[in-house]
């Protein structure tokens, strides 16, 4: 058999294998306005979005060996890959949900991503990404991935290992903790900021609220916050081995803070703002001006 | 971290206002891992007062105060720093999995040694030359409250075992930020020791155990739902 006569039988049975190995499952069915949808995924990705019908769409790609099992109980809708044998690996799902409904994601790998779902979202992965947008509440984790998440109405707690995470025009609360990468907190209004990394940058912009408490520590890496003219805080930074900038004009109060901290207020005080980097530059901005 | 965790040191330090002050104490008396970090904030105190006072090899803080001083009305404070490539590690991957297993090791068996014997110099004394520490014992072991060290070792322990059920690419993920995380822990043990009444060093250590702390929880439950 000659090398061309070999390729071409091999693309042939390759050919032929994709519709054997590979199936579809597509099913909508009606649902209340309010619910819980929750997917426990092997690997692979898995896409929610947010739609104006009360029904949920499930569309799914996976080997022949893997079934969707759909479970439904009270306001709780459940997807499970089952496999003949094994984990259900290769099961990519597509699925849309009434606005408002709750999002749970427990996943081993893939990248997952929800799109104005509307409502609170909670996401467990190990490896992959994890992209949210138009949310209310989300708990995010990943060890293996970025976290991004863009327009949120609620608190976001997300916590990475080896990647960083991005949040941006987010109304709430916001917790960001990870070890290797940088946290971006972009257009955050919320009265509790805490972000921290080991190994990596922080950066801030938004609003700081009179009566907030805005907390942001690194190790390794530099922490610069963009602060609105007019804000008053009470600014603690800290560092062992960096250094500090700041635009404002810089009043020290009392003692000035204590051993290994500069203490002093920006216009009259009142929201806590702790700004640290064991090594790194800490950066006071002016927003908008650079 | 609770909101309030950062803030045992100003309750301390008697800095807080009436009102913070007395929230903190509502705070206190139901939340046993603060009250743990605020034992452990005191017994640093107490350790710390014992010592021999001696400037801090790496003190910016006059510096930095000077600049500020100064009255410049915009503030660029440049303290001197360190060079960026000083103390840090660049390794190939195995590289930084052998040395990830090496320092789990040494942190484990470090804890172990600290909870027998508190007399034991622990992290400390391999971070620091004897002529320079100026106490002979593990800041880690006086920060952290007895339930958090005893989990911390707990973990540590439960590594091994996590490592059995995970994929490899997962784990090798995991070493090499553990070891990230232990580098820091190290690093702020040894400014610590150069410069023990400083403050923000103790809450610093204290948060990148917390998060080491976190990252070992993690591993854990990753293990459990792979079983």
């Amino acid at each position: 058999m000659t090398r061309f006569a070999a390729l071409a039988m091999l693309s042939l049975a390759a050919g032929m294998a994709v519709p054997l190995s590979a199936q579809r499952t597509d099913t909508t069915f009606s649902v209340g306005r309010t619910g819980t949808l929750r997917v426990d995924n092997h690997q692979g990705g898995i896409r929610v979005r947010g739609w104006d019908q009360s029904s949920i769409r499930v569309r799914a790609s996976h080997p022949s060996r893997v079934r969707v099992d759909i479970t439904r109980s009270n306001d709780i809708v459940r997807l499970e890959g089952e496999a003949t044998r094994g984990p259900a690996r290769g099961l990519e799902y597509e699925i849309d949900v009434p606005r408002g409904w709750a999002v749970r994601i427990d996943s081993h790998t893939g990248h997952i991503e929800t799109e104005n779902t509307g409502g609170d979202v909670i996401v467990s992965t190990v490896n992959g990404d994890i992209i949210v947008a138009g949310v209310a509440d989300a708990r995010l984790e990943t060890v293996q991935g970025e976290i991004v998440v863009n327009d949120a109405r609620g608190g976001i707690r997300a916590s990475g290992v080896n990647r960083g995470i991005r949040v941006a025009n987010v109304v709430g609360d916001v917790i960001a903790e990870t070890v290797t990468g940088t946290v971006a907190l972009e257009n955050v209004d919320a009265a509790r900021v805490s972000a921290s990394t080991i190994n990596g940058s922080i950066q801030f912009t938004g609003r700081i609220r009179d009566d907030g408490d805005y907390s942001f520590d690194t190790h390794n890496g530099d922490a610069t916050v963009a602060i609105a003219a007019g804000a008053n805080a009470n600014v603690t930074v800290a560092t062992h081995g960096g250094s500090v900038e700041s635009d404002f004009p810089v009043q020290l109060r009392g003692d000035a803070g204590r051993m290994g901290e500069l203490q002093f207020e920006l216009g009259r005080g009142g929201a806590r703002l702790r700004i640290e980097s064991f090594n790194g530059v800490i950066r006071i901005l002016r927003a908008g001006q650079r | 971290m609770d909101r309030w965790t950062d803030r045992l040191s100003e309750y301390l330090d008697d800095g807080l206002n009436e009102h913070d002050r007395a929230r903190l104490e509502e705070h206190l008396a139901a939340c046993a891992e603060c009250r743990g970090v605020m034992e452990g904030l005191r017994a640093v105190i107490r350790q710390a007062g014992a010592l021999q006072d001696r400037p801090p090899a790496n003190d910016l803080w006059p510096r930095i105060r000077e600049r500020i001083e100064a009255g410049a009305d915009v503030v660029p404070i440049e303290a001197a720093r360190p060079p960026r490539g000083k103390g840090r590690l660049a390794f190939t991957f195995p590289q930084a999995a052998a040395a990830g297993i090496a320092l789990m090791l040494f942190g484990a068996t470090t804890a172990w040694f600290a909870l027998r014997d508190a007399a034991s110099p622990a992290v400390v004394a391999d971070a620091q030359p004897a002529a320079q520490a100026p106490a002979q014992f593990s800041f880690t072991g006086q920060l952290l409250a007895p339930e958090v060290q005893q989990r911390l070792t707990e973990l540590e322990a439960a590594l091994d075992a996590a490592r059995e059920r995970l994929d490899p690419a997962t784990v090798a993920v995991i070493v090499k930020n553990l070891t990230l995380v232990e580098t820091a822990v190290r690093e702020a043990e040894e400014a610590l020791a150069r410069d023990p009444a400083n403050q923000y060093l103790r809450e610093h250590l204290v948060q990148t155990l917390r998060t080491k702390v976190g990252v070992l929880e993690r591993v854990t439950d990753l293990a459990r739902a792979e079983t």
